[in-house]
């Protein structure tokens, strides 16, 4: 039996290794990573309420992000805010996602490859945006452009992302 | 709505650009359209990628394991199980692009010592002098390692942590401890947020962690820092030696601790004495206390004193003064219930212990050590099985030597005192307490493991 010291480390170890992932399953639904990361707050909190319940012989990830849907859910119950996605839209995109959970997953490994194929400034463009977490505007002032054409770039950018992993994971196939 | 449109609609939403009456529309496609959700599940789940990429290789993962997962992935992560260290390590950096172009993102810090690291990404491998920029986060599994932030302030990550530089003089602690020292002109202020609290360095140095479970904990190892509570403007101020923590939940519940001058006067530097004028003072006649689980050491020559005792208005008057004092059997745990005759509305919780044996290293017999549950029905739960499984509500949780970071034992303050409140009105309305007490931890055999409690003062409004 561990000792309530070791039990909890042993939590924190598997929920910062996991962390991203379960920011990653939030992410879809709850798209602002500020309300994303307060979401994964609340998880952990009942993730180690419950985590005497954890079965080992199970993926920790899988059981933390049925966790984290469940948080993000109540979340967008509560949210005061409209511009969110309805209870129905989430229920339906939750079972689409479970239903395609594999082949999802098959194009995004093919991620890295389509990034190293954008050109140059757009990579720095998507990396200011997601890495620095740059405002567009502020990208905007940096590249010497207007807020509205880095806006279009960057949604260029990532339709060129999903139709190049939609092209490997075809080519793939055959 | 035709495929641009979705995939235009679907971005906005993502980027936080829709309207309220666009992410309506946005709901009702994704309610009623299959192909809808696979197109906005592509998009979203770059997003999700692309704003987490810092862990790529760790785990791009199914959702679930329930459905069949296609050979190619398969031999991914087989592949990537297999890949050495240095050839992530090369991938990430290949991925993310060098840290700090010249348009690139602002150096808040650098790295200095490091001891035994063990990073959870390969890619956040970092050497001493390596630099840390703005909103980089760092998730250290075990060992420490030193941040030199530009300001001057100097932060030891203690893994395991996640932690965030958010600006040369601010940080974000996820989850973990840190140390902070912040002795020079340009680091005053140092500023380090939690999920409930903010700590504002004044030239000094402390120590913040945070618990899995949202708790945050302050204690300062000299000078002073002020606490900040999370939508609250008054500040809390926290001179050296002494602590302070905040539990998540909408009540902000609030424990202070500090060391007593040692006194039968029971003087502190900002908790009153035991006393007589509280609600659940014996004499007014409203509470009544009992111990529901454990046994008080009473096989002794020289045993504790009754129950009662926690309810007379003082404390003891002198350092090891068993029959003025209540303690459990050696090494045992017990619950103490206060009924406090019906709900009522408390403000505050103090709670007291002095004991110093011959040997003044000897003072273990001090520590506070216990979690507070409330309930406010009529009749209290089960107290045989897990609290909060029966219906008890956690209240706080106290260790005073997590307090005052005990290394050794003569660090441990003989004469302790522990206030409970709450940031946002009261602490909560209960009729009972449950003060579930765990023994205290001795490193000398020879030493006796319990508490040497003094008083139980309850101030509350019906």
């Amino acid at each position: 039996m561990p000792t309530p010291d070791e039990q909890h480390e042993r939590f924190m170890r598997l929920f910062l290794a996991h962390e991203p992932a379960i920011l990653r399953s939030v992410l879809v639904f709850v798209p602002q990573r500020h309300d994303a990361r307060d979401i994964v707050q609340e998880t952990a909190v009942a993730l180690w309420r419950h985590f005497g319940e954890f079965d080992t012989g199970r993926p920790f990830v899988n059981w933390a992000c049925g966790f984290a849907r469940v948080e993000a859910r109540r979340f967008l119950r509560r949210s005061q805010r409209r511009a969110v996605l309805s209870e129905q839209a989430v229920v339906a995109l939750l079972a689409t996602e479970q239903a395609e959970a594999g082949w999802l997953a098959e194009r995004e490994r093919h991620l890295p490859e389509c990034r190293e194929q954008l050109p140059t400034e757009h990579r720095r463009i998507l990396d200011g945006y997601y890495v620095d977490e740059s405002s567009v505007g502020l990208l905007a002032e940096r590249h010497g452009r207007s807020a509205e054409a880095i806006y279009k770039l960057l949604q260029r950018t990532r339709q060129a992302l999903v139709d190049c992993m939609e092209r490997k994971t075809a080519e793939a196939g055959k | 709505m035709n495929r641009d449109e979705l995939t235009d609609l679907a971005m906005r939403f993502i980027d936080g650009r829709a309207t309220d009456e666009e992410a309506t529309a946005l709901s009702l496609e994704l309610a009623a359209n299959a192909e809808s959700r696979r197109s906005y599940l592509r998009l979203a789940r770059l997003h999700a990628a692309l704003a987490t990429e810092e862990d790529q290789l760790a785990d791009i993962v199914p959702i679930s394991t329930a459905h069949p997962v296609p050979a190619g992935f398969k031999r991914w992560v087989w592949a990537i199980g297999a890949m050495a260290a240095v050839a992530a390590i090369a991938f990430l950096f290949h991925l993310r692009g060098p840290p700090a172009s010249p348009d690139g993102p602002e150096i808040v810090a650098t790295f200095g010592e490091m001891r035994d690291c063990r990073w959870v990404s390969a890619g956040e491998n970092a050497r001493p002098g390596d630099a840390v920029t703005r909103g980089q986060r760092l998730q250290l599994s075990s060992g420490s390692a030193v941040l030199r932030f530009t300001s001057g302030a100097v932060v030891t990550l203690l893994g395991p942590c996640i932690f965030e530089a958010t600006s040369g003089n601010g940080a974000f602690l996820t989850l973990g401890q840190i140390k902070a020292r912040a002795d020079t002109p340009a680091s005053k202020g140092f500023t380090v947020n939690t999920r409930t609290a903010q700590v504002v360095d004044v030239g000094t140095e402390f120590v913040t962690a945070v618990a899995p479970d949202g708790q945050s904990r302050v204690d300062v190892t000299s000078g002073e820092v002020y606490v900040l509570l999370d939508g609250m403007k008054s500040r809390h101020r926290l001179r050296e030696g002494e602590a302070f923590s905040v539990e998540a939940g909408q009540a902000q519940v609030m424990v202070r601790i500090e060391r007593g001058d040692g006194t039968a006067a029971f003087r502190f530097p900002t908790i009153e004495p035991p006393s007589n004028l509280d609600y659940a003072d014996r004499s007014a006649g409203h509470a009544s206390i009992r111990l529901v689980r454990g046994a008080l050491r009473t096989v002794s020559a020289i045993p504790s004193g009754a129950v009662e005792l926690l309810i007379d208005g003082r404390g003891q008057s002198a350092q090891d003064s068993p029959a003025e004092s209540v303690f459990l059997d050696n090494n045992a745990a017990g619950a103490l219930l206060m009924d406090l005759g019906r709900a009522v509305s408390i403000a505050k919780i103090n709670t007291f212990s002095w004991h110093q044996d011959r040997t003044p290293q000897n003072r273990v017999r001090a520590v506070q050590k216990f979690t507070l549950y409330g309930y406010d029905g009529e009749t209290p739960p089960a107290i045989d099985g897990d609290f909060e499984q029966a219906g008890w509500r956690q209240v706080a949780r106290v260790n005073s030597d997590d307090f005052f970071r005990v290394m050794q034992p003569i660090d441990r303050p003989a004469q302790q005192a522990c206030s409970i409140t709450a940031a946002r009105g009261a602490v909560g309305r209960y009729r009972y307490l449950l003060w579930a007490v765990e023994p205290t931890q001795s490193i000398n055999p020879l030493y006796l493991n319990n508490t040497f409690y003094a008083e139980f003062d309850v101030y509350a409004e019906p």
